[in-house]
């Protein structure tokens, strides 16, 4: 009885301690992330007032406005899209990429994973003003086009849903080309060797015994790229304009020029439940893969 | 179900990685439906043999034939072999079943003739009942079975198994080499088998070929490999064999060999004495008794109990032995005790270094 309780006691205070080592990081994430988001989540059910910038008020005003007005569910197919679209581009490029990579003897790989991560070392902002000098009506494009004759008056290519998706499949195809490298990195080259031996040519193997092996990076990589995409901010703003409003890009616009944090709020929630939906999303297909 | 259809054959096959030198001129041949072991220590080259028959190994001259083809040039996919690798590699994605069935596939049987040959190569290595798991979802023993209907459902030219055993227990590997054996007798396959477990190499080789740093030291049955080795190297790898050198004396009853200053052993009859060549032994040929007056006195070293054996490990002045005798015999000359060694020139051979 007594040596039952003195391990209980121990047992009792190792749990303490372990709660104390996490004690920091929980202390963060509550005062970073979980206090602001429970502010946006409040403001989300105020309401807003040209002359005192909100009303304190508990009301679904926001909610049912941002889900009944056809401007919004516009914006957030084009989000949906967005986010859709760039995934697959960056899987179709990202594959045969990955691939060359995993199978590339070592300065090979060195060579080619430096090209790859290129694009993470230069700044978001730098990297998206590159693609304006590309697109822009003086830009590259357009000057070969003028010059060429090929085009009488500049081409507009910026300020489109094209720019847009074009940015961001090239600041996300890291994100993919990684994930898939690193699950293809771990795979038992003899799987590859049997396949082949038992007369397997390789579009075979790559259909039967590759892709399937890959899907947990599929799954991984598809995961970011989407979350970043429909989260992004700066690449749609600089290269879509006003035009091409996306659900980061109009939160912003709500938060700032129109003032209406309100609304804006309301947006932050529709993004994080799409964003949930996907990671769920992801969990039903991948869980068991993992 | 399978007749051999042919043979494997190498010439002078040469093979480098760089620097490294894995294969050194190997010439062999292997006739239809004959079991061939490979035989060697780590790093000899059994591997790289395997897969430059299988294709994944490219080497820069010499020619291999399947049958009379030669196939240097033919790529792995078409060369028809089965390959069982140590790490089974099976596909972890595909059911037992399925993993069979992969091979059937890329060949285009339609999908009821590939299951039902596939089911019927999972029940010839015995394992029934497991068709719906995962490689993941079963024990080794069951993965290696896997592996093999793999291998042999396609009804390969030739079957390669690269230490296919390795990663059993014991007494799992035992059964698995008499089910093997009786298997590869059953259909007839040629087959070449790498091991370093060199009771496996004898408990299941029609014939054993001995590796030794990229070359071919020798090529035998079981039984001459252990009564006949080729050289002094074969003898001591295979088998505890002693080797025991000294300079050649001749008196007037013939040539002897001084392994030590007072011991010559007599060279067994017909033996050309020539420097540079050693007296080999087999252990359990050498018998132990108390030791005269002024003859050469071997200590014991030490006592290793083998089971039905008990290895016994001596020390002279020309260098070490090793004796096996029965418990009984062994229980005389305990470990720090003198003793002489009786070696019948009959039972000796000799052999170059
Ligand atoms: N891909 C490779 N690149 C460079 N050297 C290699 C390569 N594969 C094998 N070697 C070298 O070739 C030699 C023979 O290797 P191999 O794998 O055939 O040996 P093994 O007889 O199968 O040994 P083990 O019993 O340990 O499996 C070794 O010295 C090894 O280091
Ligand atoms: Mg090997």
């Amino acid at each position: 009885m007594a040596a039952a309780s003195i391990s209980e006691a121990a047992r009792r205070r190792r749990q303490i301690e372990r709660t104390l080592y996490l004690a920091p990081s929980i202390a963060f994430l509550l005062i970073f992330i979980v206090l602001p988001y429970l502010a946006v989540f409040r403001m989300s059910f105020n309401t807003f007032s040209p002359m005192r910038l909100f009303v304190e008020s508990f009301t679904f005003d926001n909610y049912v406005g941002v889900l009944s007005d056809p401007y919004y569910y516009s914006l957030i197919f084009r989000t949906l899209l967005l986010g859709t679209t760039v995934t697959l581009a960056t899987l179709v490029l990202g594959l045969p990429l990955a691939l060359k990579i995993a199978a590339s003897g070592r300065r090979m790989k060195s060579l080619l994973m430096a090209l790859v991560l290129s694009p993470l070392l230069i700044n978001l902002v730098v990297r998206t003003y590159a693609w304006l000098v590309v697109l822009g009506d003086k830009g590259l494009i357009n000057e070969f086009l003028l010059g060429t004759d090929l085009a009488a008056s500049p081409i507009r290519l910026t300020g489109s849903f094209f720019s847009v998706w074009l940015g961001l499949t090239h600041i996300t195809l890291p994100l993919m080309v990684l994930s898939l490298v690193g699950v293809l990195e771990k795979l038992d080259r003899r799987v590859f060797e049997a396949a082949t031996s038992l007369g397997a040519g390789e579009w075979f193997i790559l259909r039967r015994v590759t892709l399937p092996l890959v899907m947990p990076g599929i799954g991984a990589g598809a995961l970011l790229v989407f979350c970043f995409t429909v989260s992004a901010f700066i690449t749609p703003a600089l290269l879509g304009g006003s035009r091409v409003g996306t659900v980061s890009t109009v939160i912003f616009e709500k938060f700032t020029y129109s003032m209406n944090w309100p609304v804006g709020s309301a947006l932050v929630f529709v993004l994080l439940i799409i964003n949930m939906g996907v990671i769920w999303l992801h969990g039903r297909i991948f869980g068991e893969h993992a | 179900m399978i007749t051999a259809r042919g043979g494997l054959e190498l010439k002078d096959v040469h093979l480098r990685y760089g620097d490294a030198h894995a294969l050194r001129g190997i010439s062999l041949r292997v006739d239809p439906g004959e079991f061939v072991a490979l035989l060697g220590p780590s790093g000899c080259g059994k591997t790289t043999l395997l897969r430059s028959v299988a294709g994944f190994a490219h080497p820069q001259s010499g020619h291999i034939y399947i049958g009379s083809k030669d196939v240097v040039s033919v790529p792995p996919r078409e060369r028809n072999i089965g390959l069982v690798f140590q790490s089974y590699a099976l596909f972890p994605h595909l059911t037992a079943l399925e993993n069979v069935c992969f091979g059937l596939e890329t060949r285009g049987v339609n999908v009821a003739a590939a299951r039902s040959r596939a089911n019927a190569a999972l029940e010839l290595v015995g394992l029934t009942g497991f068709h719906g798991r995962r490689p993941i979802q079963l024990s080794g023993g069951q993965q290696q079975r896997v592996a093999l209907a793999r291998a042999i459902v396609i009804e390969p030219d030739i079957l390669l198994l690269d230490e296919p055993l390795a990663a059993l227990d014991r007494q799992l590997r035992v059964q698995m080499q008499t089910e093997l054996k009786s298997l590869q007798r059953k259909l007839g396959v040629t087959t070449v088998f790498v091991t370093h477990d060199q009771e496996e190499a004898l408990a299941m080789a029609d014939r054993i070929v001995v590796m030794r740093d990229g070359r071919i030291e020798q090529v035998a049955p079981p039984m001459q490999l252990f009564a006949e080795p080729s050289n002094a190297w074969v003898g001591e790898f295979v088998g505890a064999g002693n080797i025991l050198s000294g300079e050649i004396v001749v008196d007037d009853l013939g040539p002897t060999i001084m392994v030590a200053p007072n011991w010559r052993i007599r060279l067994p009859n017909g033996a050309k004495p020539d420097a540079g060549k050693a007296l080999f032994v087999r252990a359990e040929k050498i018998g132990l008794r108390a030791p005269l007056d002024g003859e050469c006195t071997l200590r014991v070293l030490a006592h290793r109990f083998l089971g039905v054996h008990i290895e016994v490990h001596l020390d002279f002045s020309g260098g070490t032995l090793r004796a096996l005798l029965p418990p009984e015999k062994a229980a005389l000359y305990p470990p720090n005790s003198h003793v002489a060694a009786v070696i019948d020139p009959g039972d000796c051979r000799l052999l170059t270094r």
